[in-house]
């Protein structure tokens, strides 16, 4: 419908306009048609009134067979200007005498012949009898202008449109102030339905303006939104108390993982120090099996002591704050891959950094520990290959810097990736490729500290594709 | 002159008298409707009558130039409800209850004793005679440019308790008496 989107003010003025405006028409139309009628029957009672006049007037004439006189009789009709022309005729139907005598005899009907008045041409005419003493002795002849029917259909019109255009700009006027009856408590209504959904101010209430279903219906809106204002006010309550409720349980297990990290290394470097002074002092003495138990205590020792370090590092990084600078993130990437190359020879990789690398805001020492673990993990999973290859490029994205590395490795199943970035979960075997399970989920860690997101994407045998996002604007966010 | 002369002279006369003999008969056959159509356009009062349905009756007075034109006129026609009788007078002292009275004959004596006859009664006095306004008489014809006219002395009627509508006045010269010259409506003078 065609008010359908438009405001509720126009919507209501506009509805009255119309109803008014076809008041208004269906108004006219039946004085228009009334007019006509009155007038139809106004002409006709008036040419019977003039026409039984001429008639009784003309009688002695028609009798006396006085033309002059039936002439001069006809020639009163001047007065009359509607009439345009009218003729008598005699007892045998034969034209006697002419009203206008200029008009020519054969504009008349050349016998008469009683004919009702009727419209003909834009002219009301007709035959009327001429009686005397009952018996007729003649016809008159009417013929009558309606041209004064248009010009009083003209000055009806005129005031027609006049009285319409008046009455419209009241009606506009009128509806403009009346409309608010109605739009005022529903435009209130809308405020602060407004209000609540953009501010989410619970203590807003709509004005009441009456006691109607209007008024009904904001004393409702208003007992919702206390209702609703309730309601959230204690979902508020209850998030912030598990909220809290959570912290204290996750600072007690960091600081318990912590403790227990920390207390483990003790005794397990006694364990392997011993082992170690043991395999020195007394391998010789010690044949080749108790050797080889001596060295798995070593070497297992040594694993456990890598695992608490990570476990450890990984509790620390709960616990650490996130200290936000302009990292420049192309410097950092080169930086970890010159200290890894140390470590162990890449040469075999191909590595492709893209130049366009974005600069994020982050912590500088957290970003370094998941550069080095995703690209540890991109060297290690693929060190299998012949040619190995790691990229390292970003994703334009308009909220975050999304960064992903992609490697030609052996890759996983899609199946487990929700497994990918969870502590201590391997989706190799420890024979396979070494590792603690830490490394990715340490990743997960310190970019969920930055507010980003990590995700994957693997085929197997293949390689995968590791993401992680960085914000834009995330110096506006508090740490905590 | 020949016999054949002679005689052809006398047909030819005798076709002459024959024409001027029909167009008198011509002009009292008019006359005979003109009469009847008098009584339509007068008003008698109710007491000239002795019942509703009572005749009217026109009178005709001395030597009657209508042959049977006015039987013939009047025959079957009735006015205001009333039949139409004609009747035949000789004599003024003849003349009885009747409400037209045609006057014959072109004599100013005998028109002046006809008019004297219907002193004090409603009647309505008519004749060719050119002096019969002067004595009294109420209409009298007239023949100009070969039509039938009439002259209507309304004081006459109206002291004889008739109302000549003015429908007939209008097609009517209206007389005037010298003696008493009073505002009458002046009608159609040609």
């Amino acid at each position: 419908m065609f008010l359908k989107d438009i405001p509720i003010k126009q919507k209501l003025q506009r509805v009255i306009v119309l109803i008014w405006s076809l008041v208004l028409v269906v108004t006219c139309v039946g004085f228009l048609g009334y007019e006509i009628y009155v007038y139809r029957s106004e002409t006709l009672e008036k040419m019977s009134v003039v026409g039984g006049m001429i008639s009784s007037n003309s009688t002695a004439s028609l009798t006396f067979d006085n033309r002059e006189d039936a002439t001069e009789i006809l020639s009163a009709l001047a007065n009359e200007p509607h009439i345009v022309q009218a003729a008598l005729y005699d007892a045998n139907n034969n034209l006697f005498a002419i009203y206008p005598q200029t008009a020519g005899k054969n504009t008349f009907p050349s016998k008469a012949s009683a004919v009702k008045y009727h419209y003909v041409n834009g002219h009301f005419q007709g035959m009327q009898p001429v009686m005397l003493e009952k018996k007729q002795i003649g016809m008159l002849f009417l013929k009558f202008d309606i041209n004064a029917l248009y010009l009083r259909l003209g000055v009806f019109g005129i005031v027609v449109l006049l009285v319409t255009a008046l009455s419209w700009w009241l009606a506009f006027l009128l509806s403009k102030n009346l409309q608010q009856v109605i739009s005022t408590p529903i435009l209130a209504l809308a405020g602060a339905a407004r209000a609540v959904t953009e501010k989410r101010d619970y203590s807003t209430r709509a004005t009441k303006y009456g006691n109607d279903e209007l008024g009904y219906l904001t004393d409702s809106f208003n007992k919702m939104l206390a209702e609703a204002g309730e309601f959230a006010h204690q979902l508020e309550e209850k998030v912030r108390e598990r909220t809290l409720q959570l912290q204290t349980l996750n600072n007690e297990l960091e600081s318990f993982s912590y403790s227990v990290s920390h207390d483990l290394r003790a005794p397990l470097r006694a364990v392997n120090g011993y082992a170690t002074m043991l395999k020195e002092d007394y391998g010789d003495r010690i044949d080749a099996e108790g050797n080889r138990y001596m060295d798995s205590i070593i070497e297992d020792a040594g694993r456990m002591g890598t695992l608490i370090d990570d476990l450890l590092a990984f509790s620390r990084i709960g616990r650490k704050e996130v200290v936000l600078q302009e990292v420049d993130m192309k410097t950092l990437v080169s930086m970890c891959l010159q200290e890894m190359n140390q470590d162990a020879s890449l040469a075999r990789y191909r590595i492709v950094v893209s130049d366009n690398l974005p600069d994020c805001q982050g912590d500088h020492a957290l970003l370094k520990q998941v550069w080095m673990n995703v690209i540890g993990n991109a060297v290690k999973y693929s060190s299998k290959r012949d040619h190995p290859e790691i990229y390292i490029d970003y994703v334009d994205d308009p909220a975050e810097y999304v960064y992903k590395i992609s490697d030609n490795g052996v890759g996983f199943d899609m199946k487990y990736v929700h497994k990918l970035f969870g502590v201590f979960q391997r989706l190799h075997s420890d024979q396979e490729f070494e590792g603690t399970g830490i490394g990715l989920a340490l990743v997960h860690r310190i970019v969920s500290k930055h507010r980003g997101r990590t995700w994957a994407e693997a085929v197997v045998g293949k390689g995968a594709t590791i993401y992680f996002s960085i914000p834009k604007n995330n110096l506006s966010h508090e740490y905590s | 002159m020949s016999l054949i002369k002679h005689i052809a002279f006398s047909l030819l006369l005798l076709a002459a008298a024959q024409n001027q003999q029909v167009q008198v008969q011509r002009e009292y056959q008019l006359k005979a409707a003109f009469l009847f159509n008098f009584c339509q356009f007068v008003n008698w009062p109710a007491d000239a009558f002795t019942s509703g349905e009572a005749p009217l009756v026109i009178g005709v007075l001395g030597p009657n130039p209508f042959g049977s034109y006015l039987e013939e006129t009047v025959s079957g026609e009735k006015i205001s409800g009333r039949p139409v009788e004609i009747r035949y007078f000789k004599e003024p002292d003849e003349v009885g209850d009747c409400h037209l009275l045609f006057i014959g004959g072109n004599n100013a004596k005998e028109s002046s004793e006809g008019i004297a006859a219907t002193k004090g009664k409603n009647i309505l006095t008519i004749s060719d005679q050119p002096n019969f306004l002067k004595q009294d008489g109420m209409i009298r014809f007239m023949n100009q440019q070969n039509k039938i006219r009439f002259e209507i002395n309304v004081e006459a009627a109206r002291s004889a308790g008739l109302e000549i509508s003015s429908k007939l006045l209008r097609l009517a010269d209206i007389y005037t008496n010298p003696k008493t010259d009073r505002n009458v409506p002046k009608g159609h003078s040609n």
